[in-house]
């Protein structure tokens, strides 16, 4: 079933929506989730949560692109929850992204202005846009999906070591692309 | 944290690059070899790893409830399936026994909030009778669906004529399927694992009696002598929180098995290469003290200690002032694994949920082991590294069939009554998923599956059903005319009920 054929059932307040959703975007979003929460049963509940917030916003919401406005939620609710389950020392969760995007963070001798969230955003929407196809594709499967070293090494027939060294290198592309545009986190 | 602005920023990127990430293949590249790397969540501490090799995440997910799908003709599909109750059977066909069983659920168990009812009570009652002239001794086998960690609460208590009786426990394999991590209907996937989500399922799985006859066999013996390496007097810079020790040598694949256990990191490349790592434990955390790694086969040799800042393994990153001593002695591999076992239940808080013995439990492993680790013959993708924890973290968790066996003697043309008394968890959806099953309760019995037994009458009751209302069943009953017991078919295979509870 396409992505307006679900959206349709959305619409029509049809619960065979959440369904279709689940064997669709199931997996996909559970992923997302545990690679953020590394913890099964959050997971879970997060990616039924985001069923819940999916229904009760589609309509008025009419998304593009199903698949990553429900990521998008998942994504949002696990961070929530990691946040709160972190501060009660609870599990690991998200560490090993976060870890890695310290590359990222610009040196300070090149601020200029405290960036919003907002412009960051943008900011990054346009380093993807130069990037190649793939290393974009790469880029987000790490970071937005949480795909692991290993799965991506594994698609892409590589090994870990050089996985995680193009990363790196794509990492370090980031962090130029902040510097180059003066920006304080 | 200036990286969790990147991060959550990250989340707000065009959709149409999500959407292009969703969908299309990275491409591919030639590959030489391999590495993995892990570290147990429930183990790890907050670690910073910049450009790391360490990847959390190379154990795939914890595994899946269920998909919601296939092979269900009755009744819902509920995300999680707690199994069917199942019929006494006894260990040998005998045409002089037959048997009336009665089956009731109470529902007057409070939820959490005291104002729900949640599970049920049941009490399954089998009255067998003798038609021969000679006394019998019979061997009952009672079977019932749960996990390691779930025993205590799940296991029935059986008595026999009022009496509770002490029997024998046996345990079946893993219950469920391998499947891939992304796609639960893969034919070949083995990184991840799903329950079974139907009693159709079950009925696959037990019907041609190899399950039972397996749970039965004595488990394998893990009698191979094991070189063990073990890690102590842990020393790094206090500055560096992530400090890692790792340990590197090669060997012949086909000729030595390395098993870790303790250890975070790891890699693997196709010419012999080896390399663990773990985080060097420190009084700051709560990092697993016990570092051990089992060499099966060949010994290593020529191994190499180096330190590094963090988990990234590399030239460059290197640190002095990070040590450990390491012994070398030679076991039996079940004598090392059971100081595994107690390290484990032990570092999981779980020390006293298991039910079982100590022995018990490491025959599951065994078994485990035997059956998808790396002595099998077609070992799972989920567990090709060998990591101990993964191992004994899902032989504890995983679903699966146990059988509780008792001996009893019924003399001739009397009959003897038994009774299963169980807390039997329902299936159920996820609050929050947006199912419109949130807070139904699902309730299923097979009648026939796996018994040799010939039952000449069945019946069924409700109890304490003030607090409940009936969704959906087969059974019959009908609580507004005051109908709370109903005879049944013994030919119907399967009877499920669904009920909701009544909020006061």
């Amino acid at each position: 079933m396409d992505d307006l054929q679900i959206i349709e059932l959305y619409n029509a307040r049809t619960e065979t929506a959440i369904e279709k959703t689940s064997i669709k975007y199931g997996p996909m979003l559970h992923g997302i989730a545990f690679n953020i929460l590394s913890n099964h049963w959050d997971s879970e509940e997060i990616v039924n949560d985001t069923y819940s917030k999916a229904w009760n916003t589609i309509p008025p919401k009419q998304p593009e692109f199903l698949g990553a406005y429900l990521g998008r939620i998942t994504r949002n609710l696990s961070i929530n929850r990691w946040h709160k389950q972190r501060a009660q020392k609870r599990y690991k969760g998200a560490d090993l992204l976060l870890s890695e995007l310290q590359d990222c963070i610009p040196h300070s001798d090149t601020i200029e202005t405290e960036m919003q969230t907002k412009e960051l955003v943008e900011v990054i929407n346009s380093w993807l846009k130069k990037l190649s196809q793939d290393d974009r594709i790469l880029f987000l499967r790490r970071y937005w999906f949480g795909d692991t070293v290993k799965q991506l090494a594994k698609k892409a027939t590589t090994s870990p070591n050089k996985m995680a060294g193009r990363l790196y290198r794509l990492r370090q592309s980031l962090k130029k692309a902040l510097e180059m545009e003066g920006i304080s986190l | 944290m200036k990286e969790k602005k990147i991060f959550n920023a990250i989340t707000d990127v065009r959709d149409e690059y999500i959407e292009e990430a969703r969908t299309t293949r990275l491409q591919r590249q030639a590959a030489t070899w391999k590495k993995w790397t892990a570290i147990v969540a429930y183990l790890a501490m907050v670690i910073g790893i910049g450009g790391t090799l360490l990847l959390k995440n190379a154990i795939p997910f914890g595994g899946n409830t269920g998909t919601g799908g296939a092979g269900h003709d009755e009744g819902n599909v509920f995300m999680s399936y707690a199994g069917p109750i199942f019929p006494l059977t006894l260990d040998e066909k005998d045409h002089s026994m037959s048997a009336t069983r009665d089956i009731s659920y109470d529902f007057s168990l409070p939820n959490e909030d005291s104002l729900r009812t949640w599970g049920a009570n049941v009490k399954d009652n089998y009255t067998l009778y003798n038609h021969s002239s000679e006394e019998k001794t019979i061997k009952a086998i009672y079977p019932f669906t749960g996990s390691f960690d779930k025993l205590k609460k799940l296991t029935p208590i059986i008595t026999a004529n009022g009496q509770e009786l002490s029997p024998k426990l046996y345990a079946g394999g893993y219950s469920g399927k391998s499947t891939d991590v992304h796609d639960l209907d893969h034919p070949d996937g083995s990184s991840s694992t799903v329950r079974l989500d139907s009693w159709e399922g079950y009925k696959t799985l037990l019907e041609d009696g190899t399950y039972q006859s397996r749970a039965f066999a004595p488990y394998p013996l893990l009698s191979q002598q094991v070189t063990v390496y073990t890690f102590t007097d842990f020393e790094a810079p206090a500055e560096y929180h992530a400090a890692t020790q790792a340990i590197s040598f090669t060997i012949d694949p086909d000729k030595t098995t390395i098993l870790p256990y303790g250890f975070e990191g790891g890699e693997f490349g196709d010419d012999g290469f080896r390399r663990y790592s773990y985080f060097v434990p420190n009084e700051n955390s709560n990092r697993n003290q016990l570092k051990l790694l089992l060499v099966i086969g060949d010994d290593i040799v020529d191994y190499a200690l180096q330190g590094y800042k963090n988990g990234a393994c590399e030239k460059g990153n290197e640190l002095d002032g990070v040590s450990t001593t390491v012994i070398r002695k030679e076991e039996i591999l079940s004598q090392v694994m059971m100081e595994i076992i107690d390290n484990f239940f032990e570092q999981s808080g779980d020390g006293d949920s298991i039910a079982v013995s100590k022995e018990m439990f490491l025959g599951a492993v065994a078994e485990f082991i035997y059956e998808y680790g790396l002595l099998s013959e077609s070992v799972k993708d989920r567990y090709q590294y060998s990591i101990l924890e993964d191992i004994l973290l899902e032989t504890k968790s995983l679903q699966r069939v146990f059988y509780l066996e008792l001996e009893m003697t019924v003399p001739p043309h009397e009959n003897l009554l038994i009774s299963a008394h169980m807390h039997k968890e329902p299936s159920f959806d996820f609050a929050c998923s947006g199912s419109d099953k949130v807070g139904i309760q699902g309730y299923d019995m097979v009648t026939r599956l796996g018994s040799t037994l010939q039952f000449d009458g069945l019946t069924a009751e409700l109890t304490s059903t003030d607090n409940i209302e009936i969704l959906d069943q087969n059974y019959g009953f009908d609580l507004s005319q005051g109908i709370t017991k109903v005879e049944l078919d013994p030919m119907v295979e399967h009877y499920y009920l669904e009920i909701r509870s009544i909020e006061e």
